[in-house]
Order: structure tokens, then C-alpha cells, then sequence
């Protein structure tokens, strides 16, 4: 593998790079990413069969090269899928759904449980999922989990073919009804999916990145450079550094405008986004070299740990660590959420820098400001370019004169921190009026002195042995609905919830005040469908309001007692820099 | 302190392997359009705008919705993918039999040029029958083995990868019979002794 080639100064190629490698390697990298997109696309009739958050999850695990504990789950599920698939076994199971749900699969179990085919023994329906009661461990597949599966499934048989991947998976029906069963089989194709997919990664594109920051820090901190070193002004020199400007191989000579072949090149940094974003997936990959280092450290000499594998599913943590803040922003765009208008396109991209940093946006906070504010204009000017603008507005805009300042952006995010609370309160509400459990949940996370056991009195008192138990059953198959709608009743008495819970209410309700927001109307709110979009987005709201608030928290930090001070030398360096990049061909000049 | 070279070999590839997982991750997302826009407009140099180039292949449940008849005909996506990619043959011929409920196999003699009139397949025989009154038109006459059994559409599949349909009418006399134009794809398909036959 070219990994291997790394050495302490940085990246030493097996071969080197020649103007040739990137079309090779693109080659190979399109037939993944039309593999990822033929799923993707996949519309029999009712919409994306798969929705953007089993994607994403798509990509993280394939990237990672991460497929032997998700195979396995899909061999347990295949099992199932065999006995409720009818004459068409698990291929009609996977390949019939029209939309790729939760729900749909659960429908499709259940009917095929009603209808006697039933699911056999060893097989059982319950709340989450369905059960497989092997002799030596039971193993749960849960109805989440399924279109993840399912994708997964429907990418194995794009890259490898239906009939080998069939042919594997009817070894199942021979395999031992043991958890230790499906053993073999995922195996089997674990190894088929990674010799096909070794031929795309890594691409020779992320190589050359990876080469070109490693550099980088070594030329700037030594070849000894540390997680410290890795910081704001890291990424502004790694853009500012002058090979972004100088021309990039694999560039299309044909393109008739500079701008579009800089813009177009394969590794370019141009946009100061680009280079915020890889820096950023450095810095984590960075804590992931530094954990695995520990670990080795810690394990025992002669482990399996000494020979030195990359464990593939330490890799996906990393990934999934890194990706964290934008999952709770996705989710909150796809259903159920999306019955209700959270937030709009313009709130959406305000929050663009997270998504961009991810979970280093906190330890890159000047950059994430920078981003807001100065990838933005970029943008701009690359639209502009593009759009052929007359050179009075392409130098307006290279010479930044309208954007906000950083103490405006800060303001800016404040207002929208306030929006999200406003939105989690009055979805808190909108629960409380549909007496829906999650309400008490809502308030166990925003009231610090809440204790939810002291609901259970309204209900039952507690036997004497269960005083101090910290664990409220709220599933309406635990409790009756008139019991949860008591407890719910009982957050706003004082004497039982305590005051902590009241005043949420009581900031929950005024929230809901005067709320225009699709969802949050009298009458739409206390719908069943409704009401599972506040239940969903509530937490969310909560998650992606903790996220903002420490990125603001830092930013402000991060830039010191004159915010405006490091604006107005922004300004300037940005200003130039756009010109270095924009303006020969636009004859503009900041000064 | 922990720095580049005291995380050694192993600690280094462990970066470059979650970075690499990291950015394909990125350009994967970015080419559904998942990601920031701007990251769309740069890297869709190498990746996307290759990929939006190449010839696009149908899903696993697009070709399941044509073995099972949900879908009657071959989109014009599919149909291109058929005659552009020979291992999709392989994929749609086993779908197809899993899903019919018989299937008839190239004739023993593929290499030979004459035109097939019969077929006998697992479940079916079928014969082309011109039509006396109208030389231009031909029977295609079905009969299954098990009566109770019921044909909603045959599909033949050449070796090049044209496919053909044809929506069935019910058996009348344990028998379908079903009139068409000698020139229709479907009688030029059951006629070529390298099709192979289903009914679904």
C-alpha cells in the first residue's frame, strides 16, 4: 500500500508524480463514485430510496474500508430477509422496497409475521427490531439499522455483482443457526469488497494532499511538529502558501479562463474553505495517529496490536467523531423532522463552518469565523468570474468591501444560538400539549434540578425498595397513556417537578408565543406526525445549540480583546490574496 | 510531548489512513452534493464531472424492478447499460430467474444462424407461428406445464444484451396466444437461437 511510504519528514511516493497520475487516478476514483451515486440515485417511484443520512453513513464506512462488522449484521439480516421474502427470498426483500425507511421495513416484517409466513423460530418481532435467539447469544437488528444495511447491500452487489454476492449469501441457508454462523460469509464477502475497492483507495488525489500538508507543517514547525502546531495560523499559511498560486498538473489547459482551470485542478486550495476543510480532517486524523500511538504504548508486547494492522473500525470512529456536529444539522432537514420549519436555508447556511471543520471547529476557531465570512466572499468571486461580472463588481468584491465584520458575525450567531433555543423550547411545548414522554426528557436535559422519579408518584407510589431508582419507564407499553399524560400534567406543579422544571415551561410556552414557523400553528402542532417531528428535532436542537455556542465561545477567544483589530487585518491579507488569485485577469488591485 | 516522529510508523499511518477516510468520505458526500457548496466547485474537476461523463449503470433494485415486472419495459437507461456492459447480462439473467416462473435456455446450437421457431424451457414450451391470413404477423403460442400457474410477461434477452417484451394474455385452453407483427423486437428475440427466454 502507498501509505506505507511515509516517513518522519513526511510523504515519499513509491513512484513519483507525474502529470499523468491524476487522469489515471481519476479513472479509478470515478467507478467508486459512480458506484456511491448509482445508489444513491436509486428512484423506483416514491423518492430517494435511500435518504441523505444512510449516505453519508454509506460513504464514512466505505471510506473507512470498515465493512466487516456492518457485513456481518447484513448476513444476520439476510437470514431474516429469507424468511420473510416469500418465492423471492432476500433479494425481494431489499430490491422491492420502493423507499428505503425504518418504517418500511417494519411494515414488511410484521405483514409477513400477520400473514403466517411468519418468521419461524429462532426469529422475533419486537419494538426496536427483530431478534435472532441463536443458541449460543441472541443478536438484534434494529429497524434503524436496516436502510443502513440495505445501502450497503445495494453498493456490494453494484461493485461486485448479484451473483456473487447470491452465491455467498446462500451459504447462509447451509451455515449453522449459530451467532458464530454468518461468520464465514461476511468474511467471504469482507474480502471481496475490499480486493475490489483497494484499486480505488487511497486515490492518488488524496495521496497528493496528504503529501502537500505534511509538508507544509514540516516546513513550517520541523519535522517534529504536534498537535499544538496544527492550529488558525496553520491554516492561513497552508492557503497562503505559494504553490497555491503557482499552476497545479492535471489542470485542463483548455479551459479558456484562468480562473475556471485554477478552480478546476484536481488538489487545489485555492478557496480558503478548501484549505480550513483539509486542515481540519488533518488535525483529526492527527488525534487518531496520536490515540492509536497510546494504545500501542499501552497494550502488552507481543499483542496482535504490535504487528501493527490499522484497525478499520477504529478508522470509522475517527470519522464518525469528526462528523458528529453535522449529523444532528442533517437530521433535522430529513423526516420526520422536516414537518416542521426549524430552521430555514438562510439559518441553515449561517451554520456552513461547522460543517465545513466538523468537530475540529472549536480548535480552529479564528478559521471557522474566516470561513463564514471570507469563504463566503470567495464564493462569490468565483461565481462572479464565472459569470463573465463587469470588473468593477469582481473588484468590489475582491477588495471585500462588503462583507461583516467579525464582531457582526458574532452578533450574527448569538441571534441564531437564541433562534435554536426558541425553536427547542416551543417544540418542548408543542410535546407537553400533545402529552408526549419525550416532554420529560426535554426537561430532564434543560432542568439541572428536575428529578423525573419524582413523577412516578403521580402514577404509583414507588415500593420502598425502589426509592432513589433513577430510571423512569416512559414507552406506552410500560405505562398507560393516562399515566404519562399525568406525569406530563405534574412538570408544571411546583411541589412535584420542583422550580427548575416549572420555569422551562414557563420559558417553553413563551417561546411557542407568537411563533409563526411552518409546524408550530394551533391545531398542526398537536398532530401524531407533528408531534414525531418535535419529538426528533427537540434533542436535536439541543445538540446543534451546544455546538454553536462553543464554536462562538472560542471564536471570541480565539480572536482576542480587539476583534476588530484582526478583521481589518484580514481584510487586507484576503483582499490580496483574492487579488493574486482574480485579479490579473479582471486587472483588479487592492491597492 | 507526543509530536510526527514519536507516533512512529504505525501512529503515522493511522493518520494517513483516517485522512484518507476522511476526504473520500468528503468527496463522496460532495459529489451527491451533500457537502458545502463551495468544496463542490473545486474538487468536482477531477471526481464529478468525470463521473457525470461516464455511462451511468442501473441499481441491483432498478433491475429487480424490471425482473419482477414492476417496471414492464427496460427504461432507456437500462436497455443502454445492457448493450454497453456484458456483466450486466449475468446480473439481470440470474435476477430474471429468480423471479420467473420458467425460464428456456439458449439453443444447443447457438452458433447456428437459422431462425428458432420452438422453445422448450423449465415450466414452458412456446412456438412462433406465422400467420396464414397475414404472412407480415406471427402466433407466439405458450404452454405451461402446471396449468394453475399464471404468465403476466415473457422477456427474452439476446446475447448481445437487447431485451424484448411482450405483456401476456391469459391462457385460453391451457394455452397463450398472442399475435404480433413479424418485425416486433420480441418475435426477432424468441427467434435468435443465443436469447434466452423467461416468464415472469
Amino acid at each position: 500500500m502507498l501509505w506505507k511510504d511515509i516517513t518522519s519528514e513526511g510523504v515519499r511516493f513509491l513512484e513519483p508524480i507525474s502529470a499523468e497520475h491524476p487522469a489515471l487516478s481519476a479513472g479509478r476514483d470515478v467507478a467508486l463514485e459512480q458506484a456511491f451515486r448509482t445508489v444513491a440515485d436509486i428512484d423506483l417511484g416514491a423518492g430517494p430510496k435511500y435518504g441523505p443520512r444512510v449516505m453519508a453513513r454509506l460513504a464514512q464506512v466505505v471510506s473507512a474500508r470498515a465493512y466487516g462488522r456492518p457485513l456481518m449484521e447484513l448476513c444476520h439480516l439476510v437470514r431474516i430477509a429469507e424468511r420473510t421474502g416469500g418465492r423471492y427470498g432476500w433479494t425481494g426483500f431489499f430490491f422491492g422496497l420502493q423507499v428505503a425507511r425504518a418504517t418500511a421495513f417494519r411494515g414488511v416484517l410484521e405483514e409477513a409475521s400477520r400473514r403466517g409466513r411468519g418468521l419461524g423460530s429462532g426469529i422475533t418481532l419486537e419494538d426496536g427490531g427483530v431478534t435472532l435467539n441463536y443458541e449460543d447469544r441472541p443478536f438484534t437488528v434494529s429497524y434503524g439499522r436496516m436502510p443502513f444495511l440495505a445501502a450497503l447491500l445495494e453498493f456490494l452487489v453494484t461493485e461486485l455483482g448479484y451473483q456473487r454476492v447470491d452465491k455467498a449469501l446462500a451459504m447462509l441457508r447451509e451455515a449453522p443457526f449459530r451467532l458464530d454462523g454468518c461468520g464465514p460469509i461476511s468474511n467471504t464477502l469482507s474480502r471481496a469488497v475490499y480486493d475490489r475497492l483497494k484499486e480505488h483507495l487511497p486515490s492518488a488525489h488524496v495521496q497528493r494532499v496528504f503529501q502537500r500538508l505534511v509538508q507544509h507543517l514540516c516546513h513550517r514547525s520541523g519535522g517534529s511538529f504536534r498537535l499544538e502546531d496544527v492550529d488558525d495560523d496553520c491554516v492561513l499559511a497552508y492557503w497562503m502558501a505559494d504553490d497555491a498560486v503557482e499552476p497545479v498538473p492535471g489542470a485542463d489547459p483548455m479551459l479558456d479562463h484562468p480562473a475556471d482551470r485554477k478552480l478546476g485542478a484536481p488538489d487545489d486550495v485555492r478557496t480558503f474553505q478548501r484549505a480550513a476543510e483539509q486542515v481540519a480532517r488533518f488535525r483529526t486524523a492527527f488525534e487518531a495517529g496520536l490515540l492509536r500511538h497510546e494504545m500501542d504504548r499501552a497494550a502488552p508486547i507481543g499483542s496482535d496490536r504490535a504487528a501493527g494492522e490499522i484497525d478499520a473500525d477504529a478508522v470509522l470512529d475517527a470519522l464518525e467523531r469528526h462528523e458528529a456536529p453535522i449529523d444532528p444539522m442533517d437530521r433535522l432537514s430529513e423526516p420526520p423532522a422536516d414537518r416542521v420549519k426549524f430552521l430555514n436555508r438562510r439559518e441553515t447556511e449561517q451554520m456552513e463552518t461547522l460543517r465545513v471543520l466538523g468537530a475540529q471547529a472549536v480548535h480552529l476557531p479564528v478559521s471557522a469565523i474566516r470561513v463564514d465570512v471570507f469563504g463566503a466572499i470567495q464564493r462569490r468571486i468565483v461565481q462572479a468570474v464565472r459569470n463573465r461580472e463587469t470588473p468593477q463588481i469582481i473588484a468590489r468584491l475582491i477588495r471585500c468591501e462588503d462583507v461583516p465584520t467579525y464582531v457582526e458575525r458574532l452578533k450574527a450567531w448569538t441571534g441564531l444560538e437564541q433562534h435554536l433555543e426558541r425553536m427547542g423550547l416551543a417544540a418542548l411545548c408543542a410535546l407537553v400539549e400533545g402529552r408526549r414522554p419525550e416532554a420529560i426528557l426535554e426537561v430532564v436535559e434543560r432542568a439541572p434540578g428536575f428529578d423525573p422519579v419524582r413523577l412516578r408518584a403521580i402514577v404509583a407510589p414507588a415500593p420502598d425498595g425502589e426509592r432513589g431508582l433513577k430510571t423512569v419507564p416512559l414507552r406506552p407499553s410500560v405505562l398507560s397513556e393516562g399515566a404519562i399524560s399525568a406525569m406530563i400534567g405534574a412538570l408544571t406543579r411546583e411541589e412535584i417537578a420542583g422550580a427548575d422544571a416549572v420555569e422551562v415551561l414557563t420559558c417553553a410556552r413563551s417561546a411557542l408565543r407568537g411563533l409563526s414557523r411552518q409546524g408550530f400553528a394551533h391545531g398542526v402542532r398537536t398532530q401524531p406526525e407533528t408531534l414525531e417531528a418535535m419529538a426528533t428535532g427537540a434533542p436535536l436542537l439541543r445538540h446543534v445549540h451546544r455546538d454553536l455556542r462553543k464554536l462562538r465561545s472560542a471564536t471570541g477567544a480565539g480572536l482576542g480583546a480587539d476583534p476588530e483589530t484582526v478583521f481589518r487585518e484580514d481584510r487586507v491579507r484576503f483582499a490580496r490574496r483574492f487579488e493574486a488569485f482574480y485579479g490579473a485577469q479582471t486587472k483588479v488591485s487592492v491597492q | 510531548m507526543t509530536d510526527w516522529q514519536v507516533i512512529g510508523p504505525q501512529g503515522r499511518e493511522m493518520v494517513a489512513r483516517v485522512f484518507e477516510g476522511l476526504e473520500t468520505s468528503g468527496l463522496l458526500r460532495t459529489s451527491l452534493g451533500m457537502s458545502p457548496t463551495e468544496t463542490v466547485t473545486e474538487t468536482r474537476g477531477e471526481l464529478s464531472s468525470e463521473a457525470a461523463r461516464a455511462p451511468d449503470r442501473p441499481s441491483p433494485s432498478a433491475l429487480w424492478a424490471f425482473a419482477t415486472g414492476t417496471e414492464s419495459q427496460p427504461s432507456p437507461r437500462l436497455a443502454a447499460a445492457l448493450l454497453r456492459d456484458p456483466s450486466l447480462h449475468l446480473d439481470l439473467a440470474a435476477m430474471l430467474a429468480g423471479a420467473a416462473i420458467g425460464e428456456a435456455p439458449r439453443v444447443a446450437a447457438a452458433a447456428t444462424t437459422i431462425k428458432v421457431t420452438e422453445r422448450v424451457g423449465q415450466g414452458f414450451s412456446l412456438r412462433l407461428l406465422p400467420s396464414r391470413a397475414n404472412p407480415a404477423q406471427t402466433y407466439v403460442l405458450i404452454r405451461l406445464e402446471d396449468p394453475e400457474q399464471f404468465a403476466a410477461r415473457l422477456v427474452a434477452m439476446t446475447g448481445t444484451g437487447t431485451v424484448a417484451t411482450l405483456d401476456l394474455d391469459a391462457a385460453a385452453q391451457d394455452e397463450i396466444q398472442m399475435l404480433c407483427a413479424s418485425e416486433d423486437p420480441i418475435i426477432q428475440a424468441i427467434a435468435n437461437p443465443e436469447a434466452r427466454i423467461w416468464l415472469t
